[in-house]
């Protein structure tokens, strides 16, 4: 076993950089892995920060990968599929959260193929409405990890979301509002001053500013999805408008609890069997 | 309408559901960034009349 190795689930955006940066404090080595599929474009842009990172703690430090992941990921959204209907609905859905489920399942595949044991990524609690970012919900998989002798942690979930992205921020109103006397409003003068990923990274000389998220840069930092849209419709306009966040938290986690112990059953042939098994040749190398 | 999207999404397979959500999201995308346009014209129009305001109140 590679004690001293770590894998990262890698966007290249702010959360999963930072992930890897307090990582390398830790590791001597991190693999640094991005996952690519139909719909998916860019893919290669995540390096932009995998040679920031590389310039700042070693070249050695840091490894990447491109895991292409497309069989696997169409499996795991349609395994069961009419069980799954009649039983969650529209969960089937959560486009975000199945695409990240068969990431940590080709990641389960990759820790056990290299002999790497521990896992994290930059899951964070200001993303609440994404299933693989729900306390829970990674719960469950932190289990599945365990299961294979892998820690899975979450080193920047107790980070505070980015502040100051409101849309009316990023318009800067204050170039418009009546100038004579009295306070500027607040959304105009509020400062950043929580304690955020953006905010670290630019602490520690990774990110030009405290807070890119929604820009520019971020965009050309990350692959391109435009998946996260249908995911937004069930969300927003579907299920929330008839229900509460509890009710959707809770429903969330029974369909991933599901759908984890579905796809452990695979896992453990995969262990106990290997070429012969269902996840094998779904693996593309 | 959310409930008619959902749906056309959920019963379609793999690569046509990847194309559907594409072309959902640049629909989207066409209507976001043309609101984004109109509201920065506003925006600097507005901009450029306190300007002129604060030039002639100088006078």
């Amino acid at each position: 076993m590679k004690l001293n190795e770590t894998a990262t689930l890698f966007s290249g955006g702010t959360d999963s950089t930072l992930t890897a940066a307090l990582m390398a404090e830790q590791y001597d080595k991190i693999h640094l892995i991005t996952y690519d599929r139909f719909a998916f474009s860019s893919v290669t842009n995540p390096k932009i920060n995998v040679k920031k990172l590389q310039d700042k703690y070693g070249k050695d430090k840091f490894e990447f990968h491109i895991i292409k992941v497309e069989k696997l990921t169409r499996f795991v959204f349609y395994e069961r599929y009419l069980q799954n209907i009649r039983k969650h609905g529209f969960f089937l859905l959560t486009i975000c959260g199945l695409c990240k489920l068969a990431m940590h399942i080709r990641t389960v595949v990759f820790c056990l193929e290299n002999k790497i044991p521990n896992v994290c990524d930059g899951a964070n609690q200001g993303m609440h409405l994404f299933p693989a970012q729900m306390a829970n919900v990674i719960k469950e998989y932190g289990d599945m990890y365990t299961r294979y002798g892998i820690t899975y942690s979450n080193p920047v979930f107790k980070y505070e979301g980015p502040q100051n992205i409101e849309f009316a921020d990023r318009l800067h109103l204050e170039r418009i509002l009546p100038s004579e006397g009295g306070e500027q409003p607040v959304a105009c003068s509020r400062e950043t001053k929580a304690n955020t990923t953006g905010r670290k990274l630019y602490e520690l000389g990774l990110m030009p500013s405290e807070n890119v998220k929604g820009t520019e840069l971020d965009r050309k930092m990350q692959p391109r999805c435009f998946q996260f849209i249908l995911f937004n419709v069930f969300v927003h306009w579907y299920y929330l408008a008839d229900h509460t966040y509890d009710e959707y938290q809770d429903a969330t986690v029974d369909f991933y609890r599901d759908k984890i112990r579905a796809l452990t059953t695979h896992l453990d042939d995969f262990v106990n069997n290997g070429t012969k098994s269902r996840i094998y040749k779904l693996l593309e190398r | 309408m959310a409930f008619v999207l959902c749906g056309i999404g959920l019963i379609l397979p793999w690569k046509l559901r990847c194309i559907y959500i594409e072309i959902l999201g640049w629909i989207t995308q066409f209507i976001h960034l043309t609101y984004i346009v109109i509201l920065k014209f506003i925006i600097k129009e507005l901009e450029k009349a306190k300007a002129e305001k604060a030039k002639y109140e100088a006078q």
